[in-house]
């Protein structure tokens, strides 16, 4: 990696006749940058900003929920903010934050210059602050935003949605677009961009989980475009697809959209176990406990998810044979998932293990994410699931699963990578404050959820039955106080791109990889000529 | 290819149009957003003149974007690798493409199989004809719908027909024209990649006569004609829409095929528009069977 | 949004410890056997998944507490293992096995739907419940009772909130103890989901569709729960109250319902010759309005714009005809979320609202709307339905005229007109009489529903000649077509008992006691 190296690339067309390893400086270094660092740290940043976004959105439900009766906002505004709550999370947060963290590290885990297609990458992230805009500005339209929940079922979506459907369809669109071209270059990138000498099985564990996650999103984004399609021509054009009227059904929406849908649940922890699996093995200095088996298990994981969206729908009336086949399949799904935990156990069993931050939380990501994956494997029973269904004891179960898992994960990479990527190490004090925060408050906010939800709380309503106040009130102090925590991070990111201490090229004694035989921070450009791999 | 030699790879420098495609779609969002919304509402003629700018924003980007890409592949600036990039981005964005068939062809088949028997008392529904919908009967075609709109099937004989013969002929053309560029046979290869996009346009029209006579007094059939008019408006309305796509391509394929572009070896564009064109005719190929003949 | 103090919000909150009712903190066992075995493996999974989670959990604290680096330990190196691997696949798969077992037997027995005693169609709509009985003819709108002022606390003031808060309805589903009831669900709009804990019953509401679910109750008592599934604005406000009551019980319910209905119907007939005051078509208009309306158009008139318009100052509700705004109360909005309330409310009260609707806020169009303009405004839809409430009403008349005539020849077999009774007997009487024929309309306590059903209690009829007040019974009311006659459904022992009871009762206290000959004397 010499500056001849750098220096022998052919010189750029084009418009600014810059030479490209100069960065552009201000505002069109990030808009037009074919820079996957470049264009990860926005996409880390972008999701930070929606994270805070859907918090504060999240905040105000449990200021709301926090007492019974109607304290602060009508019951519509309490269901745009759920619904928005849900799709700016979903979307907007999680999702980014992954493909932020594929854009830095892929290309430096596999020694490529950059992403295949580095400027179809730089549109894909740009894409995504547009389609917010356009979801978050139905706020200020007459209608007001979209109330009938992430999941939108029609004929709510439909035919009784309010005014801004409209936008809330082609927002999903674009953003769709986004995901698709996103995905197609992580794709391309594992499979095409490979240093000499890195085979299939030598991938780490990380590029493996990115890489079934990108299959799952190029399979199941067009499907989600074709249900919000129909959902606009249900409600603007006259169609039928969801109404019986015409021929069509309602629970047709929910088919089309959980095909979407449950894949995309592991869309949002696939690249989590990668995250974890990289650094349990480094802070347990001890190789990964089965690497074989933890492909093959993302990957049959990957392949149930195609076959277990009806899960989301028994109480919808289907028929007998449907919510066995269902059942089945979808407690199969513990059994890959068990694999994992299992690994990851073994890993650390007789490992040297030490508790640096990115370590505490892929701990408690192991050890939450596990209780999530409980109470999924007793809502996949279906009588059972009669019971808990649409209650909090769900909102319980996926909030373990999306928060103490995603994104505890993606804390656990950030607090892993912040090195590499500023140069500098983070404020150690900090960070463990930042861990213990929001450990003890995010149980506070949904561990209580699973017993609202067995005592029959209902989800998505503004106003409760007395018998469900004291946990409630509990809960809403459990929500503020883990959003407040997440201000620490803010905090700490800020001041860890501004300076301290140098961080070596290879900060953790026990981390492997390419990505820590280059500098920190890392350099602009990367594996311009590619590493070999034995 | 892991194991051959390592390839230097192009990494373009910054180039504004991914950001000038991202407002265009920002544009088109917006102005379909509005346009739609406002549907019933005649003094309300903004939204359409934004999703117009959108879409010439959209235009004007590709044309600047392909442009840059022709000209770096024109001078040798890309390996083997990144042929092989674009090949495989180029094949992931078909396959996402028939996923987003595949949504709609799920609808046709969830409406035959399930819903329309289900409404008419099949499977546990029972209960279901019996309370509400005592007077239906289940057909497909679905010519009177549970709630008494009544309509008329398309036929597969005429026009589908022709159609068909159209695509799948136009199909071997491009095969044709593919085989005479690896060849090098220029005349040839014009004269069967003209043939093609003569071929789609013919099939264009037809479809455009076909949405004539279903909308025509006889026929009845609307795109609001309940989930039979739904579905197939939809997928024949969607699949037109990839043809126009793909003849576009094979236009513009057809103009740089005149200008001397191409080489035996390298003719990424031209292999990309023609497995695009295979993907349309394979969808329509399916829905010729699920749409009208089944 | 209000705007409020948040910071106070949340130290009152805090120090108000546990004033409200405990809950329960696991699933509830239920009141069948179906919501038992649910309970079962409920529990069962639960401690799978607690025993997996100790093993497993415990194995990795034990290396976090013994395998540190800390503590000098040095890492082994294996990294693989096919034995173990399989092991832990396999194992999972028979715990599986051995759940999915017991949960495929509950779950056939959830949804055998056969051979039910009892069928209720249940209909979800934006945002009560309707419940509608197979083969009896009684149906009813099922809503929230718990007062606006309890729960509309974002001007900071509050009632007490009830022991029932938000889980209370009007007229609650009633069932029979030990019978199979079937379940046939469907909505009106949107998706619903009818859920009853105690039952282990949830079913989606699908509209256009039915779906179908059952309950077999051991225990009478009163079980409640609340829509399952996201259906717009008032979703949290949609409860499901079950009365479960023991078969004698349910039987006597179901011929009040039955009257109740025959009683609305006559009502509904009269009302349409009445003319009734304007302050009285405001008072009842609103009073309907806060019920019905309010949820979407506010108390205030000025609606949740743009799903739920204003009314205050609104084209429809002032400048436009009356029979246009009656045609939308009436019919509904095709298209919005304007149900219609035909069905719902009676013609005068949808005369009320409509008068209130086109007089409050300022919108003052003096317009004063009668049961006759809502039945002439509302139009064919109207006709039918007339027949179909006159058609209904004279079923359930007859129904109730049987069970009446049953039922009193159940008490006096054989009738001895020259019987002389004594006061006491003809009050004993003369009050059961009265409180299964006469109650409905003229109310226990005498005093009737003015206008249509006038108070006996210090009636001039009812004071005055006691010969009129016979004939009254015996043959109904020349004037008043809601005053049925009974000489064919009572007995004279029956007429003379009811005629002495309303005389004497209510302080009325005439003296008077009419024996079976007297009016066997006025029949002819």
């Amino acid at each position: 990696m010499t500056t001849d190296a750098i220096n022998d690339q052919p010189e750029h067309d084009s418009h600014d006749g810059e030479h490209h390893d100069h960065k552009m400086t201000g505002l069109k270094r990030w808009l037009y940058t074919t820079n996957h660092k470049d264009i990860g740290s926005m996409y880390l940043w972008f999701s930070f900003i929606m994270f805070l976004t859907g918090g504060v959105m999240a905040l105000v439900i449990r200021a709301e929920l926090f007492q019974p009766g109607l304290q602060i906002i009508e019951p519509d505004f309490f269901n745009q903010m759920t619904t928005v709550h849900g799709l700016i999370m979903v979307f907007g947060a999680i999702m980014p934050a992954f493909t932020g963290l594929a854009n830095w590290m892929l290309p430096m885990m596999v020694g490529a210059p950059d992403m295949a297609l580095p400027r179809l990458n730089n549109w894909s992230f740009w894409i995504l602050p547009f389609a917010f805009a356009i979801l978050l500005s139905s706020f200020f339209m007459e209608s007001g935003a979209p109330n009938f929940g992430w999941t939108f079922y029609a004929p709510l979506s439909t035919t009784y949605s309010n005014g801004s459907t409209a936008f809330f369809v082609f927002a999903v669109h674009i953003m769709g677009i986004s995901s698709i071209m996103g995905a197609i270059n992580i794709v391309v990138t594992i499979m095409n961009m490979r240093a000499p000498g890195m085979t299939y099985m030598k991938m780490p564990l990380f590029v493996w989980t990115f890489f079934i996650t990108a299959y799952l999103l190029i399979a199941v984004m067009p499907v989600l475009a074709g249900t919000v399609t129909m959902v606009l021509t249900d409600t603007y054009f006259g169609t039928s697809f969801f109404d019986a009227a015409g021929g069509g059904d309602p629970v047709m929406f929910q088919h089309i959209f959980w095909f979407f849908g449950h894949p995309e649940v592991y869309i949002m922890i696939l690249p989590a176990f990668g995250i974890v699996s990289t650094t349990i093995p480094a802070f347990s200095r001890k190789k990964l406990f089965g690497y074989s088996s933890m492909v093959y298990a993302t990957a049959s994981i990957a392949f149930l998810s195609f076959i277990v969206w009806a899960h989301h729908m028994f109480t919808t009336g289907m028929p007998l044979f449907g919510e066995l086949f269902f059942m089945y399949c979808t407690m199969l799904i513990a059994v890959p998932t068990g694999v994992k935990v299992f690994n990851w156990a073994a890993t650390m069993w007789r490992g040297s293990i030490s508790f640096e931050t990115p370590m505490l939380f892929s701990i408690a990501f192991v050890i939450l994410f596990t209780i999530g994956g409980f109470s999924g494997l007793m809502l996949a029973m279906t009588p059972v699931d009669f019971q808990y269904h649409d209650t909090y004891f769900v909102v319980a179960h996926f909030h373990y699963v999306l928060v103490t898992g995603a994104l505890f994960s993606i804390f656990a990479g950030a607090y892993y990578w912040l090195p590499k990527w500023t140069g500098y190490m983070y404020n150690d004090t900090l960070s463990k404050w930042h861990f213990w925060c929001s450990l003890i408050s995010v149980n506070l906010l949904f561990f209580p959820m699973h017993f609202l939800g067995l005592a029959g709380m209902p989800r998505r309503i503004p106003d409760y039955a007395l018998q469900f106040a004291d946990f409630n009130k509990w809960v809403s102090i459990g929500g503020f106080a883990f959003g407040l925590s997440q201000l620490i991070f803010l905090v700490l990111v800020i001041k860890c791109v501004k300076g301290g201490e140098k961080a070596p090229a290879k900060p953790w004694d026990g981390a492997e990889g390419l990505e820590w035989t280059v500098p920190s921070p890392a350099p602009y450009h990367t594996f311009e000529t590619p590493p070999k791999i034995d | 290819m892991t194991t051959k030699e390592y390839e230097s790879y192009y990494v373009p420098a910054q180039s504004k149009w991914p950001i000038i495609g991202a407002i265009a779609l920002f544009l088109i969002a917006v102005g379909a957003g509005n346009y739609v919304a406002n549907l019933n509402d005649p003094e309300s003629v903004g939204g359409g003149w934004i999703l117009l700018a959108g879409i010439a924003l959209i235009i004007y980007m590709m044309f600047g974007w392909f442009n840059n890409v022709i000209t770096e592949s024109m001078s040798g600036k890309y390996s083997h690798q990144m042929d092989n990039s674009f090949r495989q981005g180029m094949s992931w964005f078909i396959f996402s493409e028939v996923m987003f068939f595949a949504a709609f062809f799920g609808a046709l088949l969830y409406a035959r199989t399930f819903s329309v028997p289900w409404l008419d008392g099949a499977g546990n529904n029972a209960a279901t004809a019996a309370i509400l919908w005592p007077d239906f009967t289940a057909t497909w075609p679905l010519i009177k719908t549970p709630d008494g709109t009544e309509t008329t099937a398309m036929g597969w004989y005429g026009l589908p027909l022709i159609n068909t013969i159209l695509l799948l002929t136009s199909s071997i053309t491009a095969h044709f024209a593919h085989v005479a560029l690896e060849q090098e046979k220029r005349g040839l290869l014009k004269f069967w990649l003209g043939l093609t996009v003569v071929l789609g346009i013919t099939f264009l029209y037809c479809q455009g006569l076909e949405y004539a006579h279903g909308y025509a007094d006889e026929m009845k059939l609307y795109l609001d004609s309940g989930i039979y008019g739904n579905t197939f408006y939809m997928l024949t309305g969607f699949h037109g829409m990839h043809v126009t796509l793909g003849t576009i391509m094979l236009l513009v394929m057809f103009i740089r095929v005149l200008k001397g572009h191409f080489t035996p070896k390298n003719h990424f564009a031209f292999q990309a528009a023609s497995w695009y064109w295979h993907f349309v005719d394979v969808v329509w190929v399916i829905l010729f069977v699920f749409v009208y003949i089944v | 949004m209000k705007r409020r103090n948040l910071g106070l919000l949340l130290l009152g909150g805090l120090l108000s410890s546990s004033v409200w009712a405990d809950m329960p903190l696991n699933l509830t066992k239920g009141v069948t056997e179906v919501s038992r075995d649910v309970y079962d493996l409920h529990m069962l999974v639960l401690y799978i998944c607690t025993a997996i989670g100790v093993v497993v959990f415990g194995a990795m604290f034990w290396s976090m507490v013994f395998h540190r680096k800390s503590k000098g330990f040095k890492p082994s190196t294996f990294h693989e293992s096919t034995k173990v691997e399989i092991l832990w696949t396999a194992i999972p798969v028979v715990i599986l096995i051995g759940m999915a077992v017991p949960a495929t037997y509950t779950l056939i027995d959830m949804e055998n739907n056969d051979d039910a005693d009892l069928t209720v169609q249940i209909t979800g709509s934006q945002w009560k419940w309707h419940y509608k009985y197979f083969d009896q003819d009684v149906e009813f709108y099922s809503v929230l009772s718990t007062p606006r002022d309890q729960y509309e606390n974002q001007n900071g003031t509050s009632a007490e909130k009830g022991e029932n808060y938000l889980l209370e309805v009007d007229r609650p589903l009633v069932i029979p103890t030990n019978k199979k009831v079937r379940f046939v669900i469907t909505s009106d709009d949107v998706i619903h989901a009818w859920w009853v804990p105690a039952f282990a019953v949830k079913q989606d509401a699908n509209p256009g569709f039915i779906n179908e679910a059952w309950t077999k109750v051991d225990k009478p008592g009163t079980y409640r729960g609340q829509c399952a599934e996201l259906c717009g604005k008032d979703h949290g406000f949609m409860p499901i109250v079950v009365e479960v009551k023991s078969e004698a019980d349910y039987a006597i319910w179901l011929d009040e319902q039955k009257q109740m209905k025959a009683n609305a119907a006559a009502a509904e007939a009269a009302s349409l010759n009445a003319s009734v005051s304007m302050d009285e078509l405001m008072q009842l208009g609103e009073t309907t309005y806060t019920a019905y309306c309010a949820a979407c158009h506010q108390v205030s008139g000025q609606g949740l714009p743009p799903a739920f318009p204003a009314l205050k100052g609104s084209a429809v509700a002032t400048t436009g005809p009356a029979s246009e705004h009656i045609n939308i109360v009436y019919n509904g909005k095709a298209g919005t979320g304007m149900q219609g309330y035909g069905k719902q409310l009676s013609l005068k009260e949808i005369a009320a609202v409509v008068t209130y609707e086109r007089n409050a806020w300022g919108n003052n169009t003096g317009d004063a709307v009668q049961a006759a303009d809502v039945k002439a405004a509302a139009g064919g839809a109207i006709e039918s339905m007339t027949d179909t409430v006159k058609q209904a009403a004279a079923e359930v008349k007859d129904e109730v005229t049987q069970a009446i005539t049953q039922e009193v020849a159940k008490v006096i077999p054989e009738e001895d007109l020259s019987k002389v009774y004594s006061q006491d007997e003809l009050m004993t009487m003369g009050e059961k009489v009265y409180m299964s024929a006469c109650v409905a309309c003229h109310q226990a306590s005498g005093e009737g529903m003015a206008p249509v059903f006038p108070a006996l209690k210090d009636s001039p009829i009812a004071k005055g000649d006691m010969a009129v007040h016979i004939d009254m019974v015996l043959n109904g009311s020349k004037k008043n077509p809601a005053m049925a006659a009974f000489g064919g459904q009572l007995t004279k022992t029956q007429i003379a008992a009811v005629v002495t009871y309303e005389r004497n009762a209510w302080g009325n206290n005439t003296g008077d006691l009419v024996q079976p000959a007297d009016v066997a004397a006025s029949a002819k």
